[in-house]
């Protein structure tokens, strides 16, 4: 994120605040849609629970909106900030299995969370994720690459131990890493692209 | 933390693999609660993990693999590679002596050797950059190989410019190779002759092209290295 995209991020966050806390419906669902699929990613990861994790995002908007509609925030610039951290608690409320006080299910909230339909890396079945590794991994030049990746996701090597044993600079490393995932990345893009054509009668 | 810093530091696999100290997870958090282009990145590397798992175990479920022979091992080990590079550096290395000492029995006689020395070219900032990426031109004529790192994104083929670097004037164009492909460590090399360098600072232009661009498409600016030649 550079400068600006801060800067503009701050501003966007700033404005949210205040018009939710001027009862801005709209503004609400702006808020929802524009942080919905970052907090899902980061509650996934928490929890390793998908059922789970769409609980805890429906309660953490639950506590924002209500906090931010009567009080708004000392730091409204700070927006995700906030948000991550009432995503945090609650994952980590679990984590040390807390009795924990759910708030009740808000349908109106739940109304406002978009779902994962517009988000290709989660249309994509397991099988096609392997089958599009399998060709990129075959169209490696180099077996040493395709070791790195064996290396770093399969055996949970680290980075140094993997630069030292196949004698590789942490350049050439981080290169090979990045490169697999632009290939990965543009491929299921790619395929997401293809399966919006439909056919109109 | 813009684009660079988050592929140079490895952020994004970092925070996957849960080796982010607790206040870089949470400044990476913020970040990426509000970008789209972000949460990509580590959707994607999510992905490549699984997929890579997947495949693991897919492949050690179907084959058994035969137990390697120690004759293999030694062949395969990275120990047997340094010491066969070795080798062949030095018969290289004996082969040029042979052959400039038997010149006159080839009929490539005219050919001279000529000294060649291989310089990795670093990103430098500010007064740094004086101390590196300098390089003595010497008394007798040589020739340069540069090695340059295309960075991250892969292009069909790299086009590098020098140009001589003048406070007085625009910077000259002096020397260009088009159609580069990365080659050892995945860096290119590109070759400048000596004798068409003086004293003085120069810059490298890097530039990026895809075969599925259009013709009218220009070259991707890729990156700019200085260097300074000293006698």
């Amino acid at each position: 994120m550079n400068d600006a995209t801060h800067n503009e991020e701050r501003q966007v966050a700033e404005n949210l605040v205040t018009r939710v806390q001027n009862g801005d419906r709209t503004a609400e669902t702006e808020m929802v849609e524009r942080y919905s699929r970052g907090l899902r990613f980061l509650l996934r990861r928490k929890t390793r629970d998908t059922t789970l994790a769409e609980d805890f995002l429906q309660e953490t908007w639950a506590i924002a909106l209500v906090k931010i509609r009567d009080n708004g925030l000392d730091n409204p610039a700070r927006l995700a900030g906030y948000l991550c951290g009432i995503a945090n608690n609650l994952a980590l409320g679990e984590k040390r299995r807390v009795n924990r006080q759910r708030t009740s299910v808000n349908s109106e909230i739940v109304a406002l969370i978009p779902d994962e339909s517009s988000n290709p890396f989660r249309h994509v079945s397991r099988a096609e994720v392997c089958k599009q590794v399998r060709g990129l991994l075959e169209n490696l030049t180099k077996e040493r690459d395709r070791e790195i990746l064996e290396r770093f996701y399969v055996r949970e090597e680290d980075k140094e131990s993997i630069c030292k044993r196949l004698d590789v600079d942490g350049i050439h490393f981080n290169r090979v890493l990045y490169r697999a995932r632009q290939r990965l990345k543009s491929v299921i893009e790619a395929a997401d692209k293809r399966s919006h054509f439909r056919v109109v009668s | 933390m813009d684009e660079k810093y988050i592929n140079e530091n490895m952020l994004v696999e970092r925070y996957l693999k849960g080796k982010l100290t607790a206040e870089q997870a949470a400044a990476f958090e913020e970040q990426f609660l509000s970008s789209d282009e972000l949460l990509n990145e580590l959707e994607a590397a999510e992905r490549l993990g699984q997929g890579l798992h997947d495949m693991s175990a897919l492949e050690n479920a179907h084959v058994t693999k035969k137990p390697t022979s120690n004759v293999v091992s030694l062949f395969q080990s990275p120990r047997y590679a340094m010491a066969a590079s070795f080798m062949l550096l030095v018969s290289l290395g004996v082969s040029s002596v042979l052959l400039q000492k038997n010149a006159h029995l080839s009929e490539f006689d005219s050919n001279q050797a000529i000294p060649t020395e291989i310089i990795p070219l670093v990103s430098v900032r500010g007064a740094a950059g004086s101390e590196l990426n300098t390089l003595p031109l010497g008394d007798t004529p040589k020739q340069f190989v540069l090695m340059l790192d295309p960075g991250f994104e892969t292009y069909s083929h790299y086009r590098a410019t020098v140009y001589q670097l003048d406070s007085a004037k625009e910077p000259a164009m002096l020397w260009q190779v088009n159609e580069m492909l990365p080659g050892y460590e995945d860096m290119l090399a590109l070759s400048v002759p000596s004798s068409v360098l003086n004293p003085g600072d120069y810059e490298i232009q890097l530039e990026g092209w895809q075969d599925e661009w259009p013709a009218n498409h220009g070259f991707e600016q890729l990156d700019t290295k200085t260097f300074k030649i000293k006698k």
